[in-house]
Protein backbone atom coordinates (compact mmCIF):
# COMPACT_ATOMS: atom_id res chain seq x y z
CA UNK A 1 0.00 0.00 0.00
CA UNK A 2 1.49 3.42 -0.97
CA UNK A 3 2.51 5.53 2.00
CA UNK A 4 0.39 8.58 0.98
CA UNK A 5 -2.78 6.45 0.87
CA UNK A 6 -1.97 5.00 4.29
CA UNK A 7 -1.43 8.44 5.81
CA UNK A 8 -4.66 9.69 4.28
CA UNK A 9 -6.68 6.71 5.58
CA UNK A 10 -5.09 6.99 9.00
CA UNK A 11 -6.09 10.66 9.24
CA UNK A 12 -9.67 9.80 8.23
CA UNK A 13 -10.01 7.00 10.79
CA UNK A 14 -8.43 9.01 13.60
CA UNK A 15 -10.74 11.96 12.92
CA UNK A 16 -13.64 9.50 13.00
CA UNK A 17 -12.55 8.18 16.41
CA UNK A 18 -12.18 11.75 17.68
CA UNK A 19 -15.68 12.50 16.40
CA UNK A 20 -17.04 9.45 18.27
CA UNK A 21 -15.33 10.51 21.49
CA UNK A 22 -16.54 14.08 21.09
CA UNK A 23 -20.13 12.93 20.57
CA UNK A 24 -19.97 10.71 23.65
CA UNK A 25 -18.60 13.60 25.67
CA UNK A 26 -21.44 15.84 24.52
CA UNK A 27 -23.81 13.06 25.66
CA UNK A 28 -25.35 12.68 22.22
CA UNK A 29 -24.24 9.06 21.97
CA UNK A 30 -24.37 6.44 24.69
CA UNK A 31 -21.05 4.71 25.33
CA UNK A 32 -22.78 1.34 25.07
CA UNK A 33 -23.75 2.00 21.45
CA UNK A 34 -20.44 3.66 20.56
CA UNK A 35 -18.42 0.55 21.38
CA UNK A 36 -19.25 -1.11 18.06
CA UNK A 37 -18.11 1.97 16.15
CA UNK A 38 -14.90 2.23 18.18
CA UNK A 39 -14.18 -1.47 17.65
CA UNK A 40 -14.60 -1.17 13.89
CA UNK A 41 -12.37 1.93 13.81
CA UNK A 42 -9.64 0.06 15.71
CA UNK A 43 -9.87 -2.76 13.18
CA UNK A 44 -9.39 -0.20 10.40
CA UNK A 45 -6.31 1.22 12.11
CA UNK A 46 -4.77 -2.24 12.45
CA UNK A 47 -5.41 -2.89 8.76
CA UNK A 48 -3.78 0.39 7.76
CA UNK A 49 -0.71 -0.03 9.97
CA UNK A 50 -0.18 -3.72 9.22
CA UNK A 51 -1.51 -4.49 5.72
CA UNK A 52 0.33 -7.84 5.91
CA UNK A 53 -2.36 -8.86 8.35
CA UNK A 54 -5.00 -8.42 5.63
CA UNK A 55 -2.97 -10.40 3.11
CA UNK A 56 -2.60 -13.23 5.61
CA UNK A 57 -6.35 -13.18 6.21
CA UNK A 58 -6.93 -13.35 2.44
CA UNK A 59 -4.81 -16.46 2.16
CA UNK A 60 -6.61 -18.08 5.09
CA UNK A 61 -10.05 -17.42 3.59
CA UNK A 62 -9.06 -18.17 0.01
CA UNK A 63 -9.76 -14.66 -1.28
CA UNK A 64 -7.52 -13.58 -4.15
CA UNK A 65 -7.88 -9.79 -4.08
CA UNK A 66 -7.28 -7.88 -0.84
CA UNK A 67 -9.84 -5.25 -1.92
CA UNK A 68 -12.54 -7.94 -1.94
CA UNK A 69 -11.70 -8.84 1.65
CA UNK A 70 -11.89 -5.17 2.65
CA UNK A 71 -15.32 -4.84 1.02
CA UNK A 72 -16.48 -8.06 2.68
CA UNK A 73 -15.38 -6.89 6.12
CA UNK A 74 -16.94 -3.47 5.60
CA UNK A 75 -20.20 -5.09 4.53
CA UNK A 76 -20.24 -7.43 7.53
CA UNK A 77 -19.58 -4.59 9.96
CA UNK A 78 -22.46 -2.59 8.50
CA UNK A 79 -24.70 -5.66 8.63
CA UNK A 80 -24.03 -6.12 12.35
CA UNK A 81 -24.47 -2.41 13.00
CA UNK A 82 -27.87 -2.20 11.30
CA UNK A 83 -29.01 -5.36 13.06
CA UNK A 84 -28.04 -3.89 16.40
CA UNK A 85 -29.90 -0.72 15.41
CA UNK A 86 -33.13 -2.66 14.67
CA UNK A 87 -32.85 -4.31 18.08
CA UNK A 88 -32.47 -0.90 19.71
CA UNK A 89 -35.44 0.49 17.77
CA UNK A 90 -37.60 -2.48 18.79
CA UNK A 91 -36.64 -2.10 22.44
CA UNK A 92 -37.48 1.57 22.29
CA UNK A 93 -40.82 0.93 20.62
CA UNK A 94 -41.72 -1.46 23.42
CA UNK A 95 -40.79 1.11 26.03
CA UNK A 96 -42.74 3.87 24.29
CA UNK A 97 -45.85 1.68 24.14
CA UNK A 98 -45.52 0.95 27.84
CA UNK A 99 -45.12 4.65 28.64
CA UNK A 100 -48.11 5.67 26.51
CA UNK A 101 -50.30 3.03 28.15
CA UNK A 102 -49.34 4.03 31.67
CA UNK A 103 -49.63 7.78 31.05
CA UNK A 104 -53.07 7.31 29.51
CA UNK A 105 -54.25 5.40 32.59
CA UNK A 106 -52.74 8.01 34.92
CA UNK A 107 -54.38 10.78 32.87
CA UNK A 108 -57.75 9.13 33.38
CA UNK A 109 -57.28 8.66 37.13
CA UNK A 110 -56.08 12.24 37.49
CA UNK A 111 -59.17 13.52 35.70
CA UNK A 112 -61.37 11.45 38.03
CA UNK A 113 -59.68 12.93 41.10
CA UNK A 114 -60.08 16.46 39.70
CA UNK A 115 -63.77 15.89 38.94
CA UNK A 116 -64.29 14.56 42.45
CA UNK A 117 -62.67 17.64 43.96
CA UNK A 118 -64.87 19.88 41.84
CA UNK A 119 -68.08 18.19 42.96
CA UNK A 120 -67.10 18.36 46.65
CA UNK B 1 -67.76 -11.39 39.73
CA UNK B 2 -66.87 -7.94 38.43
CA UNK B 3 -66.41 -7.75 34.68
CA UNK B 4 -64.82 -5.06 32.55
CA UNK B 5 -65.60 -4.68 28.87
CA UNK B 6 -62.63 -3.30 26.96
CA UNK B 7 -63.65 -1.43 23.82
CA UNK B 8 -60.70 -0.40 21.62
CA UNK B 9 -61.65 2.41 19.24
CA UNK B 10 -59.63 3.93 16.43
CA UNK B 11 -61.50 6.43 14.26
CA UNK B 12 -64.91 5.01 15.13
CA UNK B 13 -66.92 8.25 15.28
CA UNK B 14 -69.81 6.63 13.40
CA UNK B 15 -70.00 3.40 15.41
CA UNK B 16 -68.82 4.14 18.92
CA UNK B 17 -72.04 5.67 20.26
CA UNK B 18 -74.04 2.68 19.06
CA UNK B 19 -71.55 0.20 20.53
CA UNK B 20 -71.38 1.81 23.96
CA UNK B 21 -75.13 2.35 24.27
CA UNK B 22 -75.68 -1.37 23.65
CA UNK B 23 -73.37 -2.15 26.57
CA UNK B 24 -75.08 0.43 28.77
CA UNK B 25 -78.46 -1.10 27.84
CA UNK B 26 -77.36 -4.39 29.40
CA UNK B 27 -77.87 -2.55 32.68
CA UNK B 28 -75.85 -5.08 34.65
CA UNK B 29 -74.28 -3.64 37.83
CA UNK B 30 -71.49 -6.23 37.65
CA UNK B 31 -70.43 -5.18 34.17
CA UNK B 32 -68.40 -2.01 33.62
CA UNK B 33 -66.95 -0.87 30.35
CA UNK B 34 -64.00 1.23 29.27
CA UNK B 35 -63.41 2.69 25.82
CA UNK B 36 -59.77 3.00 24.78
CA UNK B 37 -59.42 5.82 22.26
CA UNK B 38 -56.33 4.82 20.30
CA UNK B 39 -55.23 8.29 19.20
CA UNK B 40 -58.16 8.70 16.80
CA UNK B 41 -57.87 11.54 14.31
CA UNK B 42 -61.64 11.96 13.85
CA UNK B 43 -64.28 13.06 16.35
CA UNK B 44 -64.22 9.86 18.44
CA UNK B 45 -62.71 11.64 21.46
CA UNK B 46 -65.26 14.46 21.26
CA UNK B 47 -68.12 11.94 21.22
CA UNK B 48 -66.66 10.15 24.24
CA UNK B 49 -66.40 13.41 26.19
CA UNK B 50 -69.81 14.76 25.16
CA UNK B 51 -71.64 11.58 26.14
CA UNK B 52 -69.71 11.34 29.38
CA UNK B 53 -68.55 7.80 28.58
CA UNK B 54 -65.95 6.01 30.67
CA UNK B 55 -62.82 6.18 28.51
CA UNK B 56 -59.03 6.25 28.42
CA UNK B 57 -57.45 8.52 25.83
CA UNK B 58 -54.10 7.31 24.48
CA UNK B 59 -51.89 10.32 23.66
CA UNK B 60 -50.76 8.67 20.41
CA UNK B 61 -51.86 5.82 18.15
CA UNK B 62 -50.45 2.52 19.44
CA UNK B 63 -52.32 0.02 17.28
CA UNK B 64 -54.84 -2.57 18.42
CA UNK B 65 -52.42 -4.46 20.68
CA UNK B 66 -51.43 -1.41 22.71
CA UNK B 67 -55.02 -0.23 23.02
CA UNK B 68 -56.26 -3.59 24.27
CA UNK B 69 -53.30 -4.00 26.63
CA UNK B 70 -54.14 -0.62 28.18
CA UNK B 71 -57.58 -2.06 28.92
CA UNK B 72 -56.09 -5.17 30.51
CA UNK B 73 -53.81 -3.01 32.66
CA UNK B 74 -56.80 -0.94 33.75
CA UNK B 75 -58.62 -4.18 34.63
CA UNK B 76 -55.59 -5.34 36.63
CA UNK B 77 -55.21 -2.07 38.54
CA UNK B 78 -58.93 -2.02 39.38
CA UNK B 79 -59.02 -5.65 40.37
CA UNK B 80 -61.61 -6.91 37.91
CA UNK B 81 -62.27 -10.65 37.85
CA UNK B 82 -63.11 -10.85 34.16
CA UNK B 83 -62.02 -8.77 31.16
CA UNK B 84 -63.94 -8.89 27.88
CA UNK B 85 -62.66 -7.55 24.56
CA UNK B 86 -65.39 -5.99 22.48
CA UNK B 87 -64.73 -4.16 19.19
CA UNK B 88 -65.77 -0.55 18.87
CA UNK B 89 -66.99 -0.96 15.29
CA UNK B 90 -70.32 -2.67 16.01
CA UNK B 91 -69.28 -6.12 14.74
CA UNK B 92 -69.91 -7.83 18.07
CA UNK B 93 -73.30 -8.46 19.65
CA UNK B 94 -73.67 -7.58 23.32
CA UNK B 95 -76.22 -10.38 23.86
CA UNK B 96 -73.37 -12.92 23.91
CA UNK B 97 -71.48 -11.22 26.73
CA UNK B 98 -73.39 -13.22 29.36
CA UNK B 99 -72.48 -16.47 27.60
CA UNK B 100 -68.80 -15.54 27.65
CA UNK B 101 -68.93 -14.65 31.36
CA UNK B 102 -70.76 -17.90 32.13
CA UNK B 103 -67.97 -19.97 30.55
CA UNK B 104 -65.33 -18.06 32.54
CA UNK B 105 -67.28 -18.73 35.73
CA UNK B 106 -67.25 -22.42 34.83
CA UNK B 107 -63.46 -22.32 35.12
CA UNK B 108 -62.21 -21.66 31.60
CA UNK B 109 -59.32 -19.21 31.43
CA UNK B 110 -60.01 -17.77 27.98
CA UNK B 111 -63.33 -17.88 26.14
CA UNK B 112 -63.50 -16.91 22.46
CA UNK B 113 -66.65 -15.93 20.61
CA UNK B 114 -66.34 -17.89 17.36
CA UNK B 115 -68.11 -17.19 14.06
CA UNK B 116 -67.25 -20.55 12.58
CA UNK B 117 -68.08 -23.04 15.33
CA UNK B 118 -71.70 -23.40 14.20
CA UNK B 119 -72.87 -23.11 10.64
CA UNK B 120 -75.46 -20.61 11.80
CA UNK B 121 -76.44 -17.37 10.16
CA UNK B 122 -74.75 -14.04 10.48
CA UNK B 123 -71.75 -12.32 9.02
CA UNK B 124 -68.95 -14.79 8.29
CA UNK B 125 -66.45 -12.38 6.79
CA UNK B 126 -65.12 -12.48 3.22
CA UNK B 127 -63.97 -15.64 1.44
CA UNK B 128 -60.36 -14.54 1.61
CA UNK B 129 -60.51 -14.02 5.35
CA UNK B 130 -62.25 -17.37 5.87
CA UNK B 131 -59.49 -19.03 3.89
CA UNK B 132 -56.94 -17.25 6.08
CA UNK B 133 -58.80 -18.45 9.16
CA UNK B 134 -58.58 -22.06 7.99
CA UNK B 135 -54.82 -21.74 7.50
CA UNK B 136 -54.43 -20.26 10.98
CA UNK B 137 -56.57 -22.98 12.59
CA UNK B 138 -54.48 -25.66 10.93
CA UNK B 139 -51.26 -24.02 12.07
CA UNK B 140 -52.51 -23.65 15.64
CA UNK B 141 -53.63 -27.27 15.62
CA UNK B 142 -50.15 -28.32 14.49
CA UNK B 143 -48.45 -26.22 17.17
CA UNK B 144 -50.76 -26.91 20.11
CA UNK B 145 -52.95 -29.90 19.13
CA UNK B 146 -56.04 -27.88 19.99
CA UNK B 147 -58.79 -26.92 17.62
CA UNK B 148 -59.53 -23.21 17.46
CA UNK B 149 -62.03 -22.36 14.74
CA UNK B 150 -61.89 -18.56 14.90
CA UNK B 151 -58.46 -17.55 16.12
CA UNK B 152 -58.68 -13.96 14.87
CA UNK B 153 -61.88 -13.22 16.77
CA UNK B 154 -61.52 -10.06 18.84
CA UNK B 155 -64.57 -10.98 20.90
CA UNK B 156 -63.22 -12.80 23.92
CA UNK B 157 -63.28 -12.95 27.69
CA UNK B 158 -60.60 -13.96 30.17
CA UNK B 159 -60.08 -14.39 33.90
CA UNK B 160 -57.68 -12.80 36.39
CA UNK B 161 -54.76 -15.07 35.53
CA UNK B 162 -54.82 -14.00 31.91
CA UNK B 163 -55.47 -10.33 32.75
CA UNK B 164 -52.18 -10.39 34.66
CA UNK B 165 -50.43 -12.24 31.83
CA UNK B 166 -51.67 -9.83 29.13
CA UNK B 167 -50.84 -6.76 31.22
CA UNK B 168 -47.29 -8.03 31.39
CA UNK B 169 -46.90 -8.93 27.73
CA UNK B 170 -49.20 -8.46 24.76
CA UNK B 171 -48.10 -8.48 21.11
CA UNK B 172 -48.69 -5.28 19.23
CA UNK B 173 -50.12 -5.94 15.80
CA UNK B 174 -52.83 -8.52 15.05
CA UNK B 175 -52.33 -10.12 18.48
CA UNK B 176 -55.23 -12.59 18.75
CA UNK B 177 -53.87 -15.85 17.24
CA UNK B 178 -50.46 -15.33 18.82
CA UNK B 179 -51.89 -14.92 22.33
CA UNK B 180 -54.05 -18.04 21.98
CA UNK B 181 -50.96 -20.16 21.32
CA UNK B 182 -49.16 -18.60 24.28
CA UNK B 183 -52.09 -19.36 26.57
CA UNK B 184 -52.37 -22.99 25.49
CA UNK B 185 -48.62 -23.43 25.90
CA UNK B 186 -48.93 -22.00 29.42
CA UNK B 187 -51.34 -24.86 30.21
CA UNK B 188 -54.35 -22.55 30.55
CA UNK B 189 -57.68 -23.56 29.06
CA UNK B 190 -59.27 -22.03 25.97
CA UNK B 191 -62.92 -22.55 25.10
CA UNK B 192 -64.86 -21.39 22.06
CA UNK B 193 -68.55 -20.59 22.04
CA UNK B 194 -70.67 -19.84 18.97
CA UNK B 195 -71.56 -16.20 18.32
CA UNK B 196 -73.12 -14.30 15.44
CA UNK B 197 -71.30 -11.21 14.26
CA UNK B 198 -72.53 -8.28 12.19
CA UNK B 199 -70.93 -6.76 9.17
CA UNK B 200 -69.16 -3.49 9.88
CA UNK B 201 -71.73 -0.75 9.80
CA UNK B 202 -69.57 2.23 8.96
CA UNK B 203 -65.97 2.85 8.05
CA UNK B 204 -63.25 0.53 6.81
CA UNK B 205 -61.91 -2.53 8.56
CA UNK B 206 -58.32 -2.28 9.72
CA UNK B 207 -57.32 -5.14 7.39
CA UNK B 208 -57.59 -4.69 3.61
CA UNK B 209 -56.94 -7.15 0.79
CA UNK B 210 -53.48 -5.82 -0.09
CA UNK B 211 -52.27 -6.14 3.48
CA UNK B 212 -53.69 -9.66 3.86
CA UNK B 213 -50.66 -11.57 2.64
CA UNK B 214 -48.32 -9.48 4.78
CA UNK B 215 -50.69 -10.09 7.68
CA UNK B 216 -50.74 -13.87 7.14
CA UNK B 217 -46.95 -14.10 6.98
CA UNK B 218 -46.59 -12.07 10.16
CA UNK B 219 -49.25 -13.98 12.07
CA UNK B 220 -48.01 -17.42 10.97
CA UNK B 221 -44.47 -16.51 11.95
CA UNK B 222 -45.58 -15.15 15.33
CA UNK B 223 -47.56 -18.35 16.02
CA UNK B 224 -44.55 -20.53 15.21
CA UNK B 225 -42.20 -18.38 17.30
CA UNK B 226 -44.62 -18.31 20.24
CA UNK B 227 -44.97 -22.07 20.19
CA UNK B 228 -41.20 -22.54 20.05
CA UNK B 229 -40.21 -20.00 22.68
CA UNK B 230 -42.58 -21.30 25.34
CA UNK B 231 -41.30 -24.83 24.83
CA UNK B 232 -37.75 -23.75 25.53
CA UNK B 233 -38.70 -22.05 28.79
CA UNK B 234 -39.85 -25.33 30.30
Amino acid sequence: MPINLRVFLLIVVISFILLILHTIKKKRLLLKYALLWIASSLFMIISILFPQFLILLCKLLGIELVSNLVFLIGFLILLVLTFVLTIIVSEQKKKIILLVEETAIIKKELKEIKDQKKSN
Amino acid sequence: MKSLIIIPAYNEEKNIKNTVSKIVELNNPNIDYIVINDGSTDKTLQILINNNYNFIDLPTNLGIGGAVQTGYKYALYHNYDIAIQFDGDGQHNSEYIDNLIEEIERGNDLVIGSRFINKSNGFKSTKLRRFGSIILSTLIKLCTKEKITDSTSGFRACNKKIIALFSEDYPNDYPEPDTIVKIIKNKLTVKEIPVVMNERKEGKSSINVIKSIYYMIKVCLSIIISSLSTKEEK
